[in-house]
């Protein structure tokens, strides 16, 4: 028998689901073993090696919504990582609006994203979802002041694909 | 010559070069060479980037660091531009990519002009990489019948499986050329949610610093050209080569 490789569907799977090259867990070296390697390596002191920054536009863009992925909790992870595709031009503003929204609501928040779509009318939107502990008129003043000191600065560079909302935590 | 795909799946092409400086860096070089090349390329952005790597020092190999300020300069449609950072430039093809025949002589325009402007010593590293994103409409396939280079799977382990990452690394001219072959899955994003979505790159580089110098650059890059191009042959069968619809 030949192996065969299937595409799974990882849409609305939990984190843990994800496959394993894209957790960021993966990324941590855990085995004490191949942290030594680093030291073992002899035949680099005959020469010098600096791993070039990555020079690949495709494998850049790739990278940048992985690390998105460890900024923003993806709801439907599949989807959103497609919509990030198509539209890179938003991938940009994401890693900027993190910093503002922080900024603003203070690091005690959790940030997600969440694609809405609608087929019928082939509509579809990113949301960052900002999940606050603060009250409702406090949260809604906060919201505000996101908008009048950031977002109104890249509403048109979002070009209708992006937009916020505030939950309770 | 090699084959010519009406869909090819070529999703990008870069040559790199990364210079051993005969001075400082100076920061008017990226001005300077913008002026050079505002015409076929207009737009500008900063980046910043970062490497990571090792290197040795008396007698240890210490891990390196290093934040550099890239510019990328970028044709209207953005489907090719230049990279210039400190002792760096990298010139890349996005989709569509033409041919070797167009991809070549921009590389070598670029290059002349920053020698020109920077005066570099000699090349500490280049790199000639094309990234393939091949698209198969099905939700599961037999990896044998479309790739020559995948992952064997044990017989006594399940056969089916799902992302995967190999690479493989090839020495070339006494160990101062590899090509870095890598097959994934699982990194590329398919475009649609009914097809599998694999990357084949395929990356040539000169890794030992000054053994090919400013006038054998070009032959260097027609090499690494012609190795990638059977590489690329080797690794897929007959029937992944359908789905490229091969040009007479």
């Amino acid at each position: 028998m030949q192996s065969v490789l299937e595409q799974f569907n990882y849409s609305s799977l939990p984190y843990y689901k994800i496959p394993l090259m894209n957790q960021f867990e993966y990324r941590i070296e855990t085995s004490v073993l191949l942290e030594q390697k680093i030291d073992l390596t002899k035949f680099w002191e005959a020469r010098s090696i600096l791993q070039s920054a990555e020079n690949s536009i495709i494998l850049k863009t790739q990278e940048d919504i992985r690390r998105l992925e460890n900024l923003y909790t993806f709801e439907n992870f599949t989807d959103i990582r497609r919509f990030l595709w198509i539209h890179q031009f938003l991938i940009e503003i994401l890693f900027e609006a993190q910093k503002q929204i922080i900024g603003i609501f203070d690091e005690q928040i959790t940030l997600s994203l969440d694609l809405h779509r609608d087929p019928e009318e082939g509509w579809d939107e990113l949301f960052i979802v900002i999940k606050s502990p603060y009250s409702a008129e406090k949260a809604v003043e906060l919201e505000r002041k996101l908008f009048e000191e950031w977002f109104t600065h890249r509403i048109h560079d979002t070009k209708g694909k992006l937009n916020f909302t505030e939950e309770p935590l | 010559m090699g084959k010519k795909y009406k869909n090819s799946p070529i999703v990008e092409a870069l040559c790199e070069f990364q210079f051993i400086p005969s001075h400082p860096w100076d920061m008017t070089i990226p001005g300077l060479f913008y002026e050079k090349i505002r015409n076929d390329f207009p737009e500008k952005k900063q980046q910043m980037g970062f490497g990571v790597g090792f290197q040795p020092k008396e007698g240890v190999v210490e891990q390196k660091i290093e934040m550099n300020q890239r510019i990328q300069f970028l044709r209207t449609d953005k489907t090719a531009l230049v990279q210039v950072a400190a002792d760096l430039l990298v010139i890349n093809h996005l989709k569509p990519y033409p041919t070797w025949d167009i991809f070549k002589p921009i590389l070598f325009k670029n290059l002349d002009l920053y020698k020109e402007i920077a005066n570099p010593k000699g090349f500490k590293r280049i790199g000639l990489r094309y990234i393939n994103k091949i698209d198969i409409p099905s939700e599961s396939i037999e990896m044998s019948e479309y790739f020559n280079f995948y992952p064997p799977i044990p017989k006594d382990l399940p056969q089916i499986h799902s992302d995967f990452n190999m690479q493989v690394e090839i020495p070339y001219e006494n160990e101062r050329d590899r090509l870095l072959l890598t097959l994934t899955k699982g990194k590329a994003i398919p475009e649609k949610s009914d097809i599998i979505s694999i990357i084949l790159g395929l990356y040539h580089v000169m890794v030992i610093p000054e053994k090919v110098s400013f006038d054998e650059v070009e032959e260097w890059t027609e090499k690494a050209h012609t190795i990638i191009e059977k590489a690329f042959e080797s690794c897929i069968t007959d029937k992944c080569r359908t789905l490229f619809e091969e040009e007479e």
